[in-house]
């Protein structure tokens, strides 16, 4: 089973809705996979959550007392026999030890020697010392399991940050970038109209006629067909036109271009734009959606 | 309900219940009954039921309570899980689970506008209704087929008359949702 399938049976196995072979593999797998424990327990607690949706109701009172009767003839588990030897005699008292060393009372009843009765007491507290140690140790090891399932899903929004800020921080860098052109007293702003290949259409180039930074911003283009993109042209000599960036339409057929005007091209009077392979070309292959004259 | 009970937490006190407090267990019984009967009633349909299974829930939460590991999930949880559990085991036995989609979703819908209507004394219980009257008709029908009726998902395809798979979207989808709406919410309460 794929992993994408496992995450899409976990919501059914908290709502104990898995057939039974599914179960059984989830199951399995519940136990080796931390994240998928976390994300597991996580919808349980939804689902108990689901408990809340019926009607709180109150039981009758004897329910209660019925119940407490009951638990006193149900024993949890058994409580352990720690026997203890005072001067050859045995007292039995009733101590809450660990189950695995429960049965240990009947083991030491005949009149033990000194040796054998150290020897016990030695076994006693190496199996309390070893029952200690392996509690530890799988309570660590679910500790960790549970804080590896965290860390991975704080590693995830970490990631997704990261990568929100990156995003965040390119827009931020390019509207400082166009706010800046547009503050340089050589700016100059050329509108482009659309041709009959596109009536609609019409853009705004600002350029810095000194250091020859561009914005394109167009609307009303058609969107460009696979493999193909929109390229600006900057043309000083008509029968030359310099190419410059390609760039795609988004929503209703607007789209941005930043780019930078070749310095031999900053004397360009004319700005067009033609539908030309996703690449771009070296000189137009199709008439102009758009153009302007300075 | 006692104050000074509400004030220990529910793990401490099956912790206490573990070495033997019966205090502790009528403290955890005060504090859920009512919750955990309105559930059991919601599944069987029946009083007489519904409290024969929560003397049995409490019991085997006696028995069990060494069982709860904190690390796994809340004692609440742990609660309601047992307490669905033996209820689902009860209905199976009793081969009363005849409803259909139909009714589990008029059902649902009936909840819902109960809630909205009776401005139910229950912030929680409240809550949860809201989550799930956002989810569309199906989604919620699914889920509630499954929690309260224990229908699996292959039953609920059988039962709607619906594509296996579309039953797993819906669930899966419904779920998410209401994981993504509630879980803020149930860390506070559970």
């Amino acid at each position: 089973m794929a992993e994408k399938d496992y995450k899409e049976i976990l919501a059914a196995h908290a709502l104990d809705a898995l057939d039974e072979n599914e179960r059984r593999e989830i199951d399995a797998l519940l136990t080796e996979d931390a994240q998928l424990r976390a994300d597991f327990d996580g919808l349980r607690e939804t689902a108990a959550a689901l408990s809340f949706a019926a009607e709180p109701l109150e039981p009758s009172a004897d329910v209660r007392s019925r119940i407490f009767e009951k638990i006193k003839q149900t024993p949890q588990t058994e409580k352990p026999k720690f026997t203890v030897i005072e001067g050859g005699k045995n007292k039995s008292t009733e101590k809450a030890v660990p189950a695995v060393v429960a049965e240990f009372g009947g083991m030491v009843t005949p009149r033990p020697s000194f040796w054998s009765r150290a020897a016990g007491v030695v076994a006693v507290a190496a199996s309390i010392a070893v029952v200690i140690l392996a509690y530890s140790l799988i309570n660590t090891t679910r500790q960790n399991a549970r804080a590896q399932g965290e860390i991975a899903g704080l590693n995830q929004k970490l990631s997704e940050a990261e990568q929100n800020l990156n995003k965040t921080s390119g827009e931020l860098a390019q509207i400082r970038a166009e706010r800046e052109l547009l503050a340089s007293p050589q700016t100059i702003v050329a509108a482009l109209g659309g041709t009959e290949n596109s009536p609609q259409a019409r853009a705004r180039l600002v350029f810095d006629k000194q250091t020859g930074k561009a914005f394109l911003y167009v609307e009303g283009l058609p969107d460009a067909p696979d493999g193909k993109a929109y390229q600006i042209w900057w043309i000083s000599d008509p029968t030359k036109p310099a190419p410059g960036g390609t760039f795609k339409t988004h929503d209703n057929g607007k789209g941005e271009l930043r780019d930078q005007i070749p310095s031999k091209d900053l004397n360009a009077g004319v700005f067009a734009v033609t539908l030309e392979p996703e690449g771009g070309s070296d000189a137009p292959t199709s008439k102009p959606y758009l153009i302007s004259k300075l | 309900m006692q104050p000074e009970t509400v004030q220990i937490p529910d793990a401490d006190l099956l912790r206490a219940v573990a070495q033997g407090d019966e205090e502790s267990l009528a403290a955890i019984y005060d504090r859920y009954r009512t919750i955990l009967f309105g559930l059991l009633f919601r599944i069987l349909g029946n009083r007489a039921e519904a409290e024969d299974v929560l003397q049995e829930v409490f019991v085997q939460v006696w028995q069990r309570a060494r069982d709860f590991d904190e690390n796994r999930g809340k004692a609440f949880t742990w609660l309601v899980t047992l307490a669905r559990s033996r209820a689902i085991d009860r209905l199976r036995s009793l081969g009363s689970r005849s409803r259909t989609i139909e009714a589990a979703t008029k059902e649902s819908a009936d909840a819902v506008g109960d809630a909205v209507e009776d401005a139910i004394n229950n912030e929680r219980g409240e809550v949860v209704r809201e989550a799930l009257k956002e989810l569309p008709e199906e989604q919620r029908a699914a889920l509630l087929m499954a929690y309260f009726d224990g229908f699996s998902q292959s039953e609920i395809a059988e039962r709607t008359n619906t594509p296996l798979g579309t039953v797993k979207t819906r669930m899966r989808t419904g779920m998410t949702k209401l994981r993504e709406v509630l879980a803020p919410r149930v860390r506070d309460w559970l």
